[in-house]
């Protein structure tokens, strides 16, 4: 039988390529294609086979029909600064990141619009500058999380504390995406919108340093500033730090662990005595207070003058790798989906349906979610 | 007056299970099979892919759909069809849909095939209302000269409900 030719149109192809942040050797090589024969289609020599065009797709994280598009797409993908502690190497995004961004930015998309057409409040997040204080635009934005400053809850766990967190930051009109990103990649990004900031949470590290991921992106929202964020490990600190980057962590140290509960804390874990905490001991018996990682409690300790830089560069590499064992608990589709959307998107979405704003393929495509799932989207207790 | 020939999209195939109890659907998917098998009740190999990821447990859609695969999808669009309906409606398309391939652009391209080929034909479909930049397939169809209608309309010309 002979191959059925795909009429694909070259310049879509170049920019699908182009926009996943791959080379052309890298696409051909993902696709299992000859690099020959890539590079003959790009060139309008010749037109890939069925089995060709699927792996294309496939390898660029699009439809086929994409590339049969008469011409590449006006919107693209969305465009965010990659910052990072120093001891990082500068880097453009990855393909994996651009990809997630890709995905972020298109339920964001739809979250503004099904939120702008059903009259949802605005984001109750306040615009602040990163030239002024950090912590007292922390203050400022635990007054709006309705967080006091000096009582601090005990969660029983980091995951309950990060999950307390997250449905704090999605009250203010934020949506909060859980993403596998992978160890490579950047902790975390944010986006701004006006009707529905995203922020999207790596879940590659453990549940202490995704909090503290989610409050440096919220950080990057109050200072409109959207970001791809890495961080090095902290032996490696060293150079000059980005200063919207250096304010976003001192931001989201000062929001998680305030002064008040830490002095506290301080005197009834560490003795009434201890006026500097000198040791990675110490600060882990803090972080276990806060359910904060050891990099976001030395951060603040040293904030407030009470630790030096010195014992940040103490903190054992892969400070905030998740521990081993224990594998997932056979989740089903809409269990994951709902963890890695959030509440937020799942309420909207749940609401839209009914509203008849969107139709219930809509949601089920958005979602990624079995049909008989989604009136459980959302509705079930946290 | 005769009936037309009708291009199924996978939305009205999800909402069915909505509309109606699972038994009255069973039902309704079984009657469906007469015009079906008369060669008036047709769609792309798109819906079936995109019913497998959306249907869920409960799926009577999804079964009759599979068992009628290969009459429903005999005379599956060509890519040279495909492109030129995005070539008209490009924005049909979302280019950054990830996973199972959208079905829209395809049935388009089967009703246009069908409508050339001097069929009288109807795309049946429940997207119609514009939310994002993605143009809704009831419109796309339109603007294509593809007359369009839901479900509900469809199963009160064939005689299965009433309106």
């Amino acid at each position: 039988m002979p191959k059925i030719a795909v009429p694909i149109t070259p310049a879509v192809l170049d920019w699908a390529i182009s926009d996943s942040g791959f080379s052309v050797e890298q696409i051909a090589e993902e696709a299992g294609v000859q690099l020959a024969d890539l590079n003959d289609w790009l060139g309008a020599k010749s037109q890939p086979g069925v089995t060709e065009v699927r792996a294309l797709a496939h390898a660029l994280r699009r439809p086929v029909a994409a590339l049969l598009l008469p011409k590449p797409p006006d919107s693209h993908s969305p465009t965010v600064g990659f910052r990072h502690t120093p001891g990082v190497a500068g880097r453009s995004l990855s393909p994996k990141e651009r990809r997630y961004l890709r995905k972020a930015a298109r339920l964001q998309a739809m979250l503004a619009a099904i939120g702008t057409e059903m009259g949802e409040a605005r984001p109750r997040l306040p615009r602040l500058d990163t030239s002024g204080d950090a912590g007292a635009a922390a203050a400022q934005v635990r007054q709006a999380l309705a967080v006091p400053n000096g009582a601090h809850p005990q969660w029983v766990s980091a995951s309950a504390a990060f999950d307390a967190w997250r449905e704090s930051v999605e009250s203010l009109g934020v949506a909060v995406f859980l993403f596998q990103l992978g160890p490579e990649s950047c902790r975390g990004f944010s986006l701004w919108n006006d009707t529905v900031p995203v922020i999207a949470v790596n879940t590659a590290w453990n549940d202490e340093a995704r909090t503290f991921t989610l409050l440096h992106e919220l950080g990057h929202l109050v200072a409109r500033t959207d970001s791809a964020c890495a961080a090095g490990e902290p032996a490696e600190l060293s150079g000059a730090w980005d200063p919207v980057e250096r304010w976003c962590e001192v931001f989201a140290a000062a929001l998680l662990i305030p002064e008040e509960a830490l002095r506290v804390a301080i005197a009834d874990r560490l003795g009434p005595g201890v006026r500097r905490v000198v040791d990675v001991a110490q600060v882990r018996r803090l972080a276990t207070r806060f359910r904060s990682s050891l990099r976001a409690t030395t951060i603040r300790l040293i904030e407030l003058g009470l630790a030096s830089w010195e014992l940040y560069r103490q903190l054992p590499a892969a400070t905030d790798a998740k521990s081993a064992g224990g594998g997932g608990k056979g989740r089903d589709r809409q269990e994951v989906q709902e963890d890695s959307l959030g509440a937020r998107t799942a309420d909207l979405f749940r609401r839209a349906v009914e509203a008849d704003v969107v139709t219930r393929s809509e949601a089920l495509t958005y979602l990624d979610v079995p049909d008989s799932a989604l009136d459980l989207f959302g509705a079930r207790p946290a | 007056m005769a009936l037309p020939t009708w291009v199924f999209d996978t939305s009205s195939l999800i909402i069915g299970r909505s509309l109606f109890s699972r038994d009255e659907y069973s039902a309704i998917m079984t009657r469906l099979t007469k015009p079906l098998v008369e060669g008036r009740l047709v769609f792309p190999r798109e819906v079936v892919a995109e019913l497998e990821r959306y249907a869920g447990a409960d799926k009577p859609a999804l079964d009759w759909a599979r068992l009628h695969q290969g009459v429903a999808t005999a005379s599956q669009p060509s890519f040279t069809s495909v492109r030129d309906v995005l070539a008209q409606v490009p924005e049909v398309l979302d280019p950054d849909k990830e996973g199972v391939e959208e079905a829209d652009s395809y049935v388009l391209a089967m009703a246009l095939e069908l409508l050339i080929a001097g069929i009288d034909v109807r795309v049946v479909t429940e997207e119609f209302k514009t939310t994002t930049k993605k143009m809704p397939l009831g419109s796309a169809a339109g603007f294509l000269r593809i007359p369009s209608v839901s479900l509900k309309t469809m199963l009160k010309f064939e005689g299965i409900t009433s309106f």
